[in-house]
């Protein structure tokens, strides 16, 4: 009897697909260059001295977007895309104790406001602007006072109970937007 | 992976075992609350050969047991899980009674998901003495398109995990090695096909290998 039960749950295993169907927030999945919008794979090019280039599509419920990664100077950047190629900001990953002091206290005041605990896990600096500051601003390291910047910020946060926050920051301080990380199911690495 | 291949060559002499079989399993999640959460699996082990290293097979296939195990755990930290369960082995037409607790960290690092789990456990015997065993294993979910593993795409999964029993007098050292492939049909629903090879006795110099085709199916309910 057990043996036809086994053999049952080993049919069901191997013969069965997707009964239930979930749908997701974010997907962020490789792409062949060649499926790269021209205008922004012109912009990437036009870059020197960069490394380690992948490109992503991802989907999320604001829509379609194109983002490059690469290494420039070891430090790590990441350039989004609307789907026409049209560029729409540059995030450069930093150690948030680089950063000035200054603005290091304006965020802990506001996450000070949010949170009884936090600490930051992952900082980028998101800039916006227009084509020209903004290759400027990668091959030079160099930021034109016309260039937007922005902090986004990986924190973990206490207010009832532990969570994970991604929390964008404008640079006066104040939270531009804040929204929780869910995790992702993990009992295949639980069981 | 130096150190398997260094294992595996020197504890393989004419006495030897080995031995291969499927080892399928259903895996059952049911969350309560955001807190909670109850596990519930299935898992068969059928030996398709077994035999002595340079020797002929010398026998075919064995269905060898069946595992009914529930694992009640809470979340306790952000990605850590403290969970207490209970298997429920038939083998031989006998059972075997198993108490389980567990504690499992998982943590998200640049492009995978890595996890370490804690595991104790105690295996009451009706005409044996009682095995104690303690096992940590660790694992990692490696995405084969883009930084995490998403729907409709592929993951690889590795993890290792050293047993440690006693029975009685005697101690034991198992260790597990596993490589799979996933798949994510859904956010609540894998398939993963791969390879688990364990060896143990080998202390005491009569190490056996077995080597195991696994094929997990998970979903969460």
């Amino acid at each position: 009897m057990l043996r036809i039960y086994t053999l049952l749950c080993g049919l069901l295993i191997l013969g069965t697909y997707p009964l239930i169907g979930q749908t997701k927030f974010e997907k962020e999945s490789r792409v062949k260059e060649s499926e790269v919008p021209d205008a922004a794979k012109a912009f990437v090019s036009s870059l020197t001295e960069i490394k380690n280039l992948k490109w992503y599509k991802e989907i999320s419920t604001s829509g379609h977007s194109i983002e490059a990664k690469f290494k420039k100077d070891k430090a790590k950047y990441s350039v989004e895309f609307d789907t026409l190629g049209n560029l729409e900001d540059v995030e450069k990953t930093v150690d948030w104790e680089a950063i000035s002091k200054v603005q290091q206290d304006k965020v802990a005041r506001r996450l000070d406001s949010v949170f009884s605990k936090f600490s930051i896990q992952k900082a980028q600096l998101q800039y916006k602007g227009s084509l020209e500051d903004l290759k400027n601003l990668i091959q030079t390291d160099q930021r034109s006072p016309k260039i937007e910047l922005a902090f986004e910020l990986i924190v973990k946060g206490t207010k009832k109970e532990k969570r994970q926050y991604e929390i964008l920051f404008l640079e006066s301080g104040h939270i531009h937007s804040i929204n929780e990380i869910i995790f992702k199911i993990a009992d295949h690495l639980m069981f | 992976m130096a150190f398997f291949l260094f294992l595996f060559t020197h504890t393989v002499s004419s006495q030897t075992s080995y031995a291969w079989g499927l080892l399928p399993a259903i895996n059952l999640n049911k969350g309560f609350d955001n807190k909670w959460n109850l596990n519930f699996t299935i898992e068969s082990r059928q030996f398709v050969q077994k035999g002595i290293f340079n020797q002929t097979a010398n026998s075919g296939y064995t269905y060898e047991l069946t595992d009914f195990s529930t694992v009640l755990s809470k979340k306790i930290g952000l990605q850590s899980f403290l969970g207490g369960g209970y298997t429920l082995r038939i083998r031989d037409q006998k059972t075997q009674h198993r108490s389980i607790q567990q504690f499992t960290v998982v943590s998200k690092l640049n492009h995978l998901r890595l996890s370490h789990r804690f595991t104790s456990d105690q295996t009451f015997f009706k005409d044996d003495k009682p095995e104690f065993r303690v096992r940590y294993r660790i694992g990692s979910e490696i995405p084969l398109n883009g930084q995490s593993a998403d729907v409709d795409e592929f993951y690889l999964k590795l993890s290792n995990e050293l047993l440690n029993s006693w029975q009685d007098q005697d101690y034991d050292l198992e260790n597990r090695l596993a490589a799979v492939l996933g798949y994510k049909f859904s956010d609540t629903n894998k398939l993963e096909v791969g390879l688990d090879y364990r060896i143990d006795g080998f202390i005491d110099g009569f190490a056996a290998h077995v080597f195991w085709v696994r094929v997990n199916w998970y979903v969460k309910i």
